[in-house]
């Protein structure tokens, strides 16, 4: 019997503990969630549900400690030549149950990366932050500070925009950074994020790229305002509010990589931002094979499976090639961004660019034939007892995530077309 | 500028009743819907009940098609397809759902009010419901689908799929038995079900209406979907339900392209109005937020703007296809049952377009408002969900292709 098992996966390339890391958390989504899944809607702001599942994956089996060095604690993954397909396993699995904790999983190590990874390791830092969450057996939660109100994801525009219309302000005083703005929607926010990466200026208005600042701050400081999560069109297992910095104060040393080098790292979290997409995208359309391989073996046209008719079977087959083919996009990034010696460094435009391409691509194939296959259950494709349209519901945030469609289009256009005004 | 002044249609010069109508839907719309969403979000006590039967009841709705010795509105003629689609745009602007609703239980009550059809029988019985009653009364539609179960021995099918349930006619009642039985629409609460069946005997399709509190007729468990919060759907089960032979309503292949032609243009109106609440909702934000820094409002952008264009676009053409569709049935073209044959494909057609097109340019919006477009406190994505619910329950889109290649090609095998 076929199962998601036999789509394909470069076997040349995985990561030694890639089937070990993916069976882990496959019996962890098969135990833990997708069983209760389909509750978690009512579920948005409380998470009593989602929480325990959380804590099952983050803390207990320990995924959280992934990224810091061994001796804190962690994993090594942030020095591991595996850091990027072992990482896409590690999504692709969580969002085959859910796409929403796959999502607030992934994000608590975007600001991380920025301290945990080789070449731009934060030793004081990751000292600094380890305890947190690698001496805990509960699910801690780290968040990227980065939107603001009027521009939104523009923010991320950093080719063009060089961080000019950051509001967020960081200012040194003595040997404290003083941080005062607001941020909304980040993932990890709307009250359950502990550590806050803060994308700031020290210059307003500035486009010089030693004025781009991320600096850390724990959300117990004074300041810290957390608003409640918004309701969404889905993706409850991931909470996203608003946030206040009013005078913050954190030490110095705070500041993950310095002047110049906060900007070009943080290119490297927007390369793991789209790996981290495809997988989502990725593990999302397995759990869509297995449903509608069960719903087309289960339901009859003309007194055969659904499978069988010839009109139906092609939207079946569309749904399989999508499947394989993001699949293989994904593990092919993954693998660029493991190996920068063939590829260069993840923070390069050109990686960056591509990632957006294949998200953009994942996104997009992924939302329509998705939105096919629930058309071909007729009414179950909006019942929520088949899952399918909470796969769809979720995933449109993915789409609409880290700039969106348009971003992506003019970042690609940017690189391949070597445009100069855009 | 009101946005349906910007987009035209055939319906531009409307009869003066239908201005009123429209008008009087509109107040609805803004002061019991969408003033009140953002607090009460999709609520059935604190909105969606109140609002609907202000609409169904207080202003009179439900009993419009019902003549008027029945204490009916009397706009039982089918020149009421115009003002069917300019109110079902109103409605469907200020929520999906309660448009949906209407929809089917217009079609349902055309199959024996509408004057081609006129049962007078069956307007006696139900009228009290619709007319009298002081409560909002809805009808659910039960078609043929998939089965969940091989059969054995010879089927009998219509146009490939399964028939929900079997009548067979007992002296002057009809006996029907089936279960799992899935309602397009509201089957925990409606007041009356329009069941396409197998009769038993004959092997034609039959469209029979029952009653909801017909012994022997049970509902399951209300079920959670994606979209649609007004209809509050569920299986059913008709365990040798008995009914008048009045509920009858029809035989043959004819009733079913009538109803379902009058339930496809409700269906296109509802999505027309739909998009009508996304456009503008795109307007705004268009006008409000920047694009690469703070000097490019994004309807200012090249490439948003070609964005927003494809909306408006889309839009515009929805809106003429479903006034052309109106145009076609209110030429009583569902009289005579070959042209009844073509109104019904080309109602398969319009909705299927309006449907899909909808859907893509809601998804346009919300990929250019980005988290916004997601978060339910600026009331898009709500359409995004009841858009994709309500296209699903048209059926799948590959089996009513089949339909509309046995019309147009003459496929025998399919």
């Amino acid at each position: 019997m076929r199962t998601i098992d036999d789509f394909t996966r470069p076997r040349e390339f995985v990561s030694p503990i890639d089937d070990y890391f993916g069976r882990i958390v496959r019996r962890w989504a098969d135990e833990e969630v997708i069983p209760n899944r389909r509750r978690y809607d009512e579920d948005w702001q409380e998470h009593l549900l989602i929480e325990p599942a959380f804590d099952q994956l983050m803390g207990k089996l320990g995924l959280q400690r992934v990224l810091f060095p061994e001796d804190l604690g962690g994993w090594g993954l942030g020095h591991s030549h595996y850091i990027g397909s072992a990482s896409f396993r590690l999504m692709e699995e969580v969002a085959r149950a859910d796409t929403g904790m796959a999502v607030a999983f992934g994000v608590t190590f975007w600001p991380l990366i920025m301290i945990c990874n080789e070449p731009h390791l934060n030793r004081r830092l990751c000292e600094e932050f380890a305890p947190l969450f690698c001496q805990t057996e509960k699910a801690v939660f780290a968040a990227n500070a980065m939107t603001e109100p009027q521009g939104g994801a523009d923010i991320e525009n950093m080719e063009i925009i060089k961080g000019a219309t950051i509001q967020t302000t960081a200012r040194l005083e003595g040997d404290e950074w003083v941080i005062n703005g607001h941020k909304l929607w980040p993932t990890n926010s709307g009250g359950i994020c502990s550590l806050f990466g803060v994308v700031c200026t020290t210059k307003p208005g500035s486009t010089d790229l030693n004025d781009f600042a991320f600096i850390f701050v724990p959300a117990d400081r004074p300041g810290v305002t957390q608003g409640k999560p918004y309701q969404k069109a889905g993706m409850a297992a991931d909470k996203n509010g608003d946030i206040w910095f009013d005078q913050v104060r954190v030490p110095s040393h705070y500041r993950a990589c310095g002047p110049g080098d906060d900007f070009k790292y943080f290119k490297e979290v927007i390369s793991f931002g789209n790996l981290g997409s495809i997988a989502f995208v990725s593990g999302a359309l397995l759990n869509v094979f297995e449903i509608i391989k069960n719903f087309s073996e289960t339901n009859y046209h003309r007194n055969l499976p659904l499978k069988e008719n010839d009109a139906l079977a092609g939207v079946l087959a569309d749904l399989a090639r999508d499947t394989e083919i993001i699949r293989i996009l994904g593990y092919q990034y993954a693998r660029m961004l493991d190996r920068p010696d063939l590829y260069g460094e993840r923070w390069n435009e050109e990686l960056v660019t591509k990632g957006r391409v294949y998200k953009y691509f994942a996104c997009d194939r992924a939302l329509d034939i998705i939105g096919k296959v629930m058309n071909l259950m007729e009414a179950s494709g909006s019942d929520r007892r088949w899952d399918i349209e909470k796969h769809w519901r979720d995933l449109k945030i993915v789409q609409l995530w880290m700039g969106g469609k348009q971003l992506c289009q003019m970042e690609t256009a940017r690189w391949f077309y070597e445009c100069e005004t855009l | 500028m009101d946005c349906f002044s910007l987009i035209p249609c055939s319906s531009d010069q409307p009869h003066e009743s239908d201005i009123l109508l429209t008008q009087t839907l509109k107040r609805w719309a803004e002061t019991e819907v969408m003033a009140k969403r953002l607090e009460n979000r999709e609520d059935l006590d604190l909105l969606i009940k109140p609002a609907l039967h202000k609409l169904f009841v207080d202003l009179e709705m439900q009993k419009m098609i019902f003549p008027e010795q029945y204490g009916g509105v009397g706009l039982n003629k089918p020149e009421v397809a115009q003002t069917l689609a300019l109110s079902l745009e109103q409605i469907g602007r200020a929520d999906t759902g309660i448009g949906y609703l209407y929809a089917a239980t217009f079609a349902l009550c055309s199959s024996f009010a509408m004057d081609y059809n006129l049962n007078d029988e069956l307007c006696k019985l139900l009228s009290p419901l619709f007319c009298d009653s002081g409560k909002s009364a809805v009808g659910s539609l039960v078609l043929p689908s998939y089965a969940s179960e091989i059969k054995t021995g010879p089927q009998i099918l219509f146009q490939g799929r399964t028939y929900p349930a079997a009548a067979k006619q007992l002296d002057d009642r009809l006996i029907i038995k089936g279960s799992n039985l899935q309602p397009l629409n509201a089957g925990c609460d409606a007041e009356i079900f329009g069941i396409f069946c197998l009769l038993e005997g004959s092997n034609e399709p039959a469209l029979v209406v029952i009653p909801a509190n017909t012994p022997g007729l049970s509902r399951g468990e209300p079920q959670t979907r994606t979209g649609l919060a007004a209809s509050l759907n569920c299986k059913l089960t008709l365990d040798q339900v008995a009914v008048p032979e009045t509920c009858l309503i029809s035989r043959g292949e004819t009733s079913w392209q009538q109803l379902l032609s009058w339930f496809y243009l409700g269906v296109a109106a509802v999505t027309v109005g739909s998009l009508f609440a996304a456009f503008e909702i795109l307007r705004e934000w268009g006008e409000n937020r920047v694009i690469k820094g703070k000097n490019s409002l994004l309807k200012d952008n090249p490439l948003t703007a070609s964005v927003m264009a494809e909306v408006s676009q889309e839009l515009l053409l929805d809106r003429l296809l479903l006034h052309q569709l109106a145009g076609i049935i209110a030429s009583r073209s569902l009289e005579e049952p070959a042209r009844a044959k073509k109104t019904s494909v080309a109602a398969l057609s319009v909705v299927s377009q309006v449907t899909h097109s909808a859907e893509k340019a809601i998804n346009q919006t919300m990929e250019l408002m980005g988290s916004a477009g997601y978060a339910t406190e600026w009331n898009l994505e709500r359409y995004w969900r009841d858009i994709k619910t309500m296209q699903l329950h048209l059926g799948s889109w590959e089996l009513n292709k089949m339909d509309l290649a046995r019309f147009f090609y003459r496929s025998a095998n399919l």
